[in-house]
């Protein structure tokens, strides 16, 4: 093996100590690579994002030159990175006759997925509806359910639903906003039950043959008045996600509501008959949110 | 920017770490002295082993 680098690989009970014996490759470092290195540390501290100087070098860096960031995950073992930055002076060998400036990133997606994992619940928060069929009977009519809340954040527990679903049912610890049920009684009228979990009021509403259409719509005139995504939206100033202070009022507003629920879905979560108003509405809320980021970030690397 | 998209996508407790990997002159140089230094070494683990090898 021509790569000595893969050395700093070993987790073993030696490895750590070898790690510390061995020349640092910062001892080698010409006077623009350290300039250039330097040229780091104040902007990242002036932006305030918090680093650390790793000082062996990673292996699979090692086509690059000069600087070098790496995002780390410290949940996740010995695998652990999940987004690497090589600043500039990109030297790909294998590829290029002559070193070719630039500067190049890759991602771990398995790991950044890994890591999404361990924070979904900060990342998607409550569910839209919790699905409670009432009744074992009922599990067969609940098993549609989730097509029929297409376009909305949904939980429905198996494992609860199997040992007994009436009983989670009363649970108070169930995260949802909404609690959808449907029994045998609902069957039989034909309509299924919404309860507002956060202020403990019930509603009824017809299960028609469009399902999706009428449990949205159910849902969506249902929906708790204060939300964190508005809160959200409020402090990145998003005019799109935060609704006009005038018109915000104690309540979302239908088009607030619209709004709020439009962020959260992707599209293919879409009936095609919706509309596109909501899209229209997603996409440039979210486009809104990354041109702010990308520009404060700018900002603040160049301040 | 990466940092706040890693804010933006929820991931906490991320560590950005920062280094220099030289450019090539600086390499060859640390890499002979990584296989100089690790060489006595070559007995008692097998990855030094693999790596230097």
């Amino acid at each position: 093996m021509t790569n000595p680098l893969r050395v700093f690989d070993c987790k073993g009970a030696g490895g750590s100590a070898h790690h510390r014996e061995v020349p640092r490759i910062s001892q080698f470092l010409d006077d623009g690579c350290r300039k250039h290195l330097s040229k780091y540390r104040p902007s990242l501290k002036a932006v305030g994002v918090p680093f650390t100087v790793n000082e062996p070098a990673r292996p699979g860096l090692d086509y690059y030159t000069r600087t070098a960031f790496e995002f780390t995950h410290g949940a996740l073992g010995a695998q652990n990175a999940i987004l690497g930055v090589a600043a500039t002076m990109a030297c790909r060998r294998r590829w290029a006759v002559r070193p070719l400036p630039g500067s190049g990133s890759r991602s771990a997606r398995t790991e950044l997925v890994m890591s999404l994992q361990e924070s979904a619940e900060a990342v998607f928060g409550k569910p839209d509806v919790y699905i409670a069929p009432l009744g074992e009977g009922m599990n067969r009519e609940a098993d549609g359910w989730p097509a029929s809340c297409a376009g909305m954040i949904w939980w429905s527990s198996w494992e609860m639903r199997v040992s007994g679903s009436r009983s989670h049912s009363r649970r108070p610890q169930a995260r949802s906003a909404l609690r959808a049920h449907r029994g045998e009684n609902e069957v039989k009228a034909g309509t299924f039950a919404l309860k507002n979990q956060e202020m403990g009021s019930r509603y009824r509403a017809r299960l028609e043959w469009r399902k999706h259409i009428t449990v949205r719509a159910a849902v969506r005139q249902k929906l708790p008045t204060a939300s964190k995504f508005a809160e959200q939206g409020r402090e990145d100033g998003c005019r799109i996600c935060a609704p006009a202070p005038a018109s915000r009022g104690s309540d979302f507003g239908s088009e607030g509501r619209d709004r709020w629920l439009g962020a959260r879905h992707r599209r293919r979560d879409f009936p095609q008959h919706i509309g596109v108003s909501r899209l229209c509405c997603t996409m440039r809320c979210v486009k809104e949110r990354a041109v702010r980021a990308m520009r404060n970030a700018s900002l603040r690397c160049s301040g | 920017m990466l940092a706040t998209l890693l804010d933006r996508l929820g991931i906490k407790d991320w560590n950005l770490e920062l280094n220099s990997v030289g450019c090539p002159a600086d390499r060859a140089r640390s890499m002979e002295a990584l296989r100089a230094a690790w060489s006595p070494s070559l007995e008692r683990c097998a990855t030094i082993a693999s790596g230097v090898q």
